[in-house]
């Protein structure tokens, strides 16, 4: 985890800063080589552990991994030859991450392609969709936060922090299947599932139509939480020092929050961003499934149901590659919102 | 963190209060001794006074089954967390106060049990092995320690240098003695706080899996009904309406709690 050293205003940062600068560029490079190299080897321990889970699923590894379809002999044969299933565990395992590491997660027998196939056909539809949500729930949520941070203690703040509280406490899918019932199922505003229209697909139209719901639904599910952050980090901020000269210097409320106070504010709240980023997947999954959107949740809760395991194992791994490549660009932009964050 | 602070905090006092109606719609469950899952032919009933609640697609009473998902959400969402809990002050006491080779093994079990999201773990490990209540309860507790340690371990590190600790240690105490009498105490709100928002996130992953349909099938869960409300939306709103606001109102509960054992112990976050 990086450290990060806070003391000041980011207005200051320009003091002194030429041979420093260029001594923490060369530092920041080598902190994220060496970010990358151990969210690699943690890559490779998530890899190793599915194969163990898979391995010690009841019945043989070889048909497990075949799935319920059932497969013949020959694939059997094949896979116990490919993964050297014949031999001790740590051979097992060796052979499973190397496969995985050259992007070969097996082959699905219920979908009848490759694993990495569907993944690769299934990520837009989630990206769009967590895309969305999230750019939606930055917007109001650190809104909401500083508002409601700012005026720390009057009714407005009252209100914010009760309503967020309320909204937290609501379980997406619920909320999800509320939202079918009224606009969909009662008043026919927006489809209640899918990403297009079968009668008139294709439209950008159709596919925003068809996103407002789940993506209103999944950034509802962010924006309590970004508002209790934003509000906390508002109020923190709004005691430093930096602050208090900007205020002697005449500034206004409003430029103080805006130009000093909320920039430092940030951190937090781009780690919950980036946190969400990399569960664009299970974060999605119950949005997915209550509105037939076609996404990686969607597929690993097809994935479930069939006991897809080559599946389950795929997206398994997958999932931590995005918290990884998640955790990488955290790391960026804490370095673009304060120069002088401290990697060690 | 005193007791009379947190009895003046109302969002404490709030959360207790739901939680323990929940509780007591599981006790009232067992005592009544309905089986929930009785169908009758009355199905799609609406509230009534003969089914104060109405009935399900199957003409199963929605009131009984609701209470009988107290008990399956509690079941889920107390006794993981506090094993979590007891195993994460262990170790993040240890790992703060031994420091060196404990500290960075923990570090790396951490860092490991952040990067899988746990409800993906419960989904594939339900899906492997049928989605009993103990499992689910196994996979949330082997997750849930972590984050604990973690907060734990940090106020170890910043605790073993005071001077109260220094002055127990020139009396002759004892390392256990330290962080027992000592260190243990001091962690216990944050600890507090941490474990009920987990118990909150516990009760979600249980109804969640059984939302998806790998729950356990053997018993009650509000995530199951809410399943099978899905296809009756536009004509029975009361199979949706009553579980989901059960299960709202144990989150809140849980939020609450958590929040006001953090205003009554963290003067920063208190409310003004």
């Amino acid at each position: 985890m990086p450290s990060a050293r806070k003391s000041g205003g980011r207005r200051g940062r320009r003091v002194g800063a030429s041979a420093a600068e260029a001594r923490g560029r060369g530092g920041f490079a080598v902190f994220l080589v060496r970010r990358l190299i151990s969210g690699v080897a943690l890559l490779a321990a998530v890899t190793a552990a599915t194969f163990v889970l898979i391995s010690s699923a009841p019945g043989d590894t070889a048909q497990v991994l075949a799935g319920q379809a059932g497969a013949d002999e020959e694939y059997l044969v094949l896979i116990r030859e490919r993964l050297q299933l014949n031999r001790p565990l740590p051979y097992q395992i060796s052979s499973y991450v190397k496969a995985a590491a050259q992007g070969d997660l097996g082959y699905s027998l219920v979908q009848g392609r490759p694993v990495r196939d569907a993944i690769l056909d299934r990520l837009p539809a989630s990206l769009l969709l967590a895309g969305t949500a999230l750019a939606f729930a930055a917007l109001i949520g650190v809104t909401l936060g500083s508002i409601a941070g700012s005026r720390r203690g009057g009714s407005v703040d009252a209100a914010i922090s009760l309503a967020s509280l309320l909204a937290y406490s609501l379980p997406v899918f619920w909320l999800g299947q509320l939202l079918v019932a009224l606009f969909a199922v009662r008043l026919h505003w927006l489809p209640a599932g899918g990403i297009r229209s079968a009668e008139d697909p294709g439209g950008v139209v159709d596919v925003l139509r068809h996103l407002i719901l789940p993506a209103g639904t999944l950034a509802l599910l962010l924006v309590p939480l970004l508002v209790r952050v934003t509000r906390t980090s508002v109020i923190d901020a709004l005691g430093q020092e930096y602050v208090m000269v900007a205020r002697a210097k005449g500034l206004s409320e409003r430029q103080v929050l805006l130009r000093h106070a909320l920039p430092n504010a940030l951190r937090p709240v781009v780690t919950i961003l980036t946190g969400y980023l990399g569960l664009v997947l299970t974060g999605a999954v119950l949005v997915e499934t209550v509105f037939v959107w076609p996404g990686l949740g969607r597929l690993l809760y097809d994935a479930v149901l069939a006991r897809d395991t080559p599946m389950l194992a795929g997206l398994l791994i997958v999932s931590a590659s995005l918290v990884v490549v998640a955790n990488l660009i955290a790391d960026i932009i804490y370095r673009v919102l304060d120069p002088r964050t401290d990697f060690r | 963190m005193s007791v009379r602070a947190l009895l003046r905090s109302r969002r404490f006092l709030l959360g207790g209060l739901f939680l323990v109606l929940v509780l007591a719609g599981a006790v009232l469950a067992s005592i009544i001794g309905e089986d929930p899952f009785r169908p009758s032919a009355t199905i799609l009933d609406p509230p009534s006074s003969r089914h104060l609640l109405g009935t399900d697609e199957l003409g199963r009473d929605v009131l009984t089954r609701v209470l009988h998902g107290a008990a399956t959400a509690l079941k889920v969402a107390i006794p993981p967390v506090l094993a979590a809990a007891i195993l994460g002050i262990g170790a993040g006491l240890s790992a703060g106060y031994f420091g060196s080779l404990v500290d960075g093994l923990l570090l790396k079990v951490m860092e490991f049990t952040l990067v899988v999201p746990r409800f993906l773990i419960a989904l594939v490990a339900a899906a492997f092995f049928g989605g009993h209540l103990w499992l689910v309860g196994v996979v949330l507790a082997a997750t849930f320690w972590p984050s604990t340690a973690r907060l734990v371990r940090a106020e170890a590190i910043s605790l073993r240098e005071r001077e109260f600790v220094e002055a127990a240690r020139s009396l002759g105490a004892s390392d256990l003695r330290i962080l027992a009498r000592h260190l243990l105490p001091l962690t216990l709100p944050i600890v507090a706080v941490n474990t009920s928002f987990q118990a909150g996130q516990a009760a979600l992953i249980e109804t969640g899996l059984a939302f998806l349909g790998v729950g356990d099938r053997n018993v009650v869960s509000w995530g199951a009904m809410l399943a099978d409300a899905q296809s009756y939306l536009g004509i029975a709103w009361w199979t949706s309406v009553f579980p989901g606001i059960a299960l709202g109102v144990l989150i809140l509960a849980t939020n609450l709690l958590g929040d006001g054992l953090s205003d009554s112990w963290n003067p920063r976050t208190r409310r003004a």
